[in-house]
């Protein structure tokens, strides 16, 4: 018998790995026993096959440290920032070039374009086009559900115009704050391209980046009921018809990037059906002011490990990093992670300002201490600019830091962390409740005098600033965990209704859950790998 | 099954404004890997910007993923950039995630294009400085040390367990990437030629010849190891990029 050939043999191969492999239907596995059973050559290539197979296993599985867990997260959470900000410069863009682009389409009508439209537009979709409006707005839509519940979150003044109410990260005022800033100055879309011609050109002449992102939204409203749809498109039908519409559309928007901030049971509990719009709004109420205290509780932490520190010592400390980023831009480009360079490479002005100035964030904190082989070392505080920061810095803070020399590096380093803590919290927390100045004014007459002195001293906003963290501060100084006792807790949830509408959740109340660590805390705080526990989760894998 | 197609780096199923024949997933599928994979339905809640479900992900895979591409390129430091880039790249396509397959399929179709792209980048350079590229990816026991215990120069000795993972270290090394990479994700993925096929943008039964042919050059570096624990060096054959050893059939004659 002649020796097989070469291609004889890769069949053989073939045939035995996918039989190690449980790949073969019954009838080849059956071939291959046969095979097995008559010929002792298969037999010991099998085997060996095998032999060598399970000797892989001994390779050895990597295990990621903490530290690329954290920048992972980080350089997500800047992708996420980005998103956003971009999100919001298209809005005005595309709203101006749809004015534009109606202007060049009666152009195009008036010289025959009509076989230039067909060309850019061959596939016209019809439920597309007749849906665009409600498309576009298919997430948030879905998200508000019916407009008496944005009447009643518009009526309430739960998502202001203004975003005046922001407090304990002022020192910060990290990008997300100026982001929702312009999130209220910017509605969006709102639908206002008349008719089908109009429409179809819009999608012809859309841009890679949005074509792709309606696509997606396409997809998501083709998944909805008939019911839904209907739902939506009327949603869509009475927004364009009301007279607040922009305001309207501006707390929609809102209310939407406020919901990215919230665990999804949260959402879930938020878009129930079944309760009223003024039960939503009640929740959402609820919500924010859970948000408010964990924000406080951070922000009081920090002032109970620095109590010399005030709010304008963290406006001075925003204000020094943001330059000793800018002075130390080439080191922090240097060792950023390959995607935060190329971020930086293609961002300007302001937003470039934002990612080196949270790059600086990081490499100032002292749980940046690197790894022996990492070469993202701390960028060391120059006398100088010690030097510069404490002329800026209150009495008292100078003081702390000037008590032991030795150690004012590290204070400051612990200082800058507790700071960047609440800064993170902050931004991934949302808007924040809004506190009645009258509440305001009752703690301030509670206050001893020369602390009344010391904020009255204060411009307005730095002391209104001040007055919230403090009142915050006391909150949980006082009490513990909120919603157990009684003081300013009870204002607090007298007025923002403090408890879940949902009756079986009443009895753990809110601080409990915060208390417990679960994932909305720790979802607000995603940059720090330091926060709570997960939630558990199917460990089916 | 679910369709993964075509665009460099992630995969992407099919909208009604793509232009081209459609290629859809049942909604029934759809449905199906929703309910029957957990992380899934955590990809689903990321999809819904869910930041807390995107990072539970990411510890459920990053070792996984991390193992997988410093197997294949060689080196820890690369892996652990290629692996961001993979979340990074899982996080900007959320939006146009539909469950079509087990999430862990599409995470390594997205990890294969990232390292595919990567080990293009790493092979131009190797071509210009192949010296200093071959000594930083040869590990204690390195080819000429395997030589020369070979050639009688150093006494051929039994290898302690340390010198075992090497030489299987060099075996896998010996592979080319696309074999490689249907390996890993066999042995450490226990994924189906269905799944790498996905994975790989290739056919089933293409993943069967590439396994076939990676592991028989995989026996034909670990043989004498197997039979007596003896190190040799890897045969330039074995290391042949076709991925097809050319001593494997003098090896089967009788």
């Amino acid at each position: 018998m002649p020796p097989p050939d070469s291609s004889h043999f890769e069949l053989i191969d073939e045939e035995l790995v996918a039989y190690l492999d449980g790949q073969l239907d019954s009838e080849a596995a059956r071939q291959v026993e046969a095979r097995l059973a008559s010929e002792d050559r298969v037999r010991r290539r099998l085997q060996e096959l095998a032999q060598s197979w399970d000797m892989l296993d001994q390779l050895p599985h990597a295990v990621a440290d903490d530290t690329f867990t954290r920048s992972t997260v980080q350089m997500v959470a800047l992708a996420a920032e980005k998103e956003v900000v971009e999100q919001q410069a298209v809005e005005p863009r595309r709203r101006r070039r749809r004015w534009l682009m109606a202007g060049a389409l009666a152009v195009v009508a008036a010289s025959g374009g009509f076989f230039a439209m067909a060309k850019v537009w061959s596939d016209p979709n019809e439920k597309l086009v007749r849906d665009l409006s409600t498309i576009e707005n298919v997430e948030s839509y879905s998200q508000v559900g019916d407009i008496g519940f944005l009447r009643r979150l518009s009526d309430d003044g739960i998502f202001p115009d203004d975003a005046t109410d922001t407090t304990a990260s002022k020192p910060g005022g990290g990008p997300a704050e100026r982001d929702e800033s312009r999130a209220a100055k910017e509605p969006p879309p709102s639908g206002s391209l008349d008719t089908a011609e109009q429409r179809r050109d819009y999608l012809a002449k859309m841009p890679p980046q949005a074509r792709e992102e309606l696509r997606s939204r396409f997809e998501t409203f083709e998944a909805l009921s008939h019911d839904e749809q209907q739902k939506l498109r009327d949603l869509d039908d009475k927004l364009n018809a009301d007279p607040h519409e922009d305001h309207l559309r501006h707390v929609l928007a809102r209310y939407s990037e406020w919901l990215k901030t919230l665990v999804t049971t949260e959402r879930a509990e938020l878009s129930d059906g079944k309760k009223s719009p003024a039960e939503r709004a009640q929740l959402v109420r609820s919500f924010r002011h859970e948000q408010e205290l964990r924000l406080a509780r951070i922000a009081s932490a920090g002032q109970a490990k620095f109590p010399q520190f005030t709010g304008p010592d963290m406006t001075a400390l925003h204000k020094w990093v943001e330059k000793f980023a800018a002075n130390h831009e080439t080191e922090l480009q240097k060792d950023a992670f390959p995607k935060m360079k190329t971020e930086i490479a293609t961002a300007s002005g302001q937003h470039r300002t934002q990612l080196l100035t949270w790059l600086a964030w990081q490499r100032l904190r002292p749980e940046r201490e690197p790894r022996a082989n990492e070469s993202r070392k701390p960028i060391p505080i120059s006398e100088d600019e010690l030097k510069a920061l404490k002329s800026q810095l209150s009495k008292p803070a100078r003081e702390a830091l000037d008590a032991e020399p030795d150690k004012q590096m590290a204070v400051l380093r612990q200082w800058i962390a507790s700071v960047a803590q609440a800064i993170w919290f902050n931004r991934r927390g949302g808007n924040r409740a809004k506190i009645s100045d009258e509440d305001l004014h009752r703690f301030f007459e509670t206050l001893p005098t020369n602390r009344k002195d010391h904020l009255l001293s204060l411009p307005a906003d730095q002391m209104k600033n001040e007055l919230r963290m403090l009142y915050f501060g006391d909150v949980f100084n006082r009490g513990g965990a909120p919603g157990d006792g009684p003081g300013l807790r009870d204002k607090l949830d007298g007025r923002g209704g403090g408890r879940r509408g949902a009756p079986n959740r009443a009895e753990s109340g809110p601080a409990k859950k915060g208390e417990d660590g679960r994932a909305n805390a720790k979802q607000d705080d995603v940059p720090d790998s330091s926060s709570p526990a997960k939630p558990e989760r199917d460990a089916a894998k | 099954m679910a369709t993964v197609s075509g665009r460099r780096g992630l995969p992407t199923h099919r909208s009604p404004l793509a232009r081209g024949p459609r290629l859809s997933i049942s909604e029934s599928s759809a449905k199906n890997f929703a309910l029957h994979d957990p992380d899934v339905r955590l990809m689903l809640e990321v999809r819904d910007d869910s930041a807390a479900a995107f990072e539970e992900l990411m510890l459920r895979y990053q070792n996984r993923l991390i193992t997988i591409l410093e197997h294949l390129v060689g080196h820890r430091q690369l892996a652990e950039d290629l692996a961001q880039d993979v979340f990074l790249r899982l996080y900007r396509s959320r939006k146009r995630y539909t469950p079509g397959a087990k999430f862990s399929t599409y995470l390594f179709t997205i990890a294969n294009n990232v390292a595919s792209n990567a080990l293009r980048d790493h092979s131009r350079r190797r071509e210009i400085n192949i010296t200093t590229s071959e000594s930083q990816s040869t590990g204690a026991y390195g080819l000429e040390q395997m030589a020369m215990a070979a050639s009688g120069l150093m006494p051929s000795r039994q290898a302690d367990k340390a010198e075992m993972r090497e030489v299987i270290r060099q075996a896998v090394g010996t592979l080319n990437d696309r074999q490689k990479l249907a390996v890993l994700l066999s042995k450490f993925e226990s994924m189906s030629y269905e799944e790498i096929a996905q994975s790989m943008e290739m056919t089933p039964k293409a993943v069967k010849s590439l396994l076939a042919r990676a592991r028989g050059n995989l026996r034909d570096v670990l043989e004498p190891y197997l039979q007596n624990g003896e190190i040799r060096p890897v045969e330039e054959g074995a290391r042949d990029t076709a991925g097809h050893s050319s001593g494997l059939m003098s090896k089967l004659e009788p």
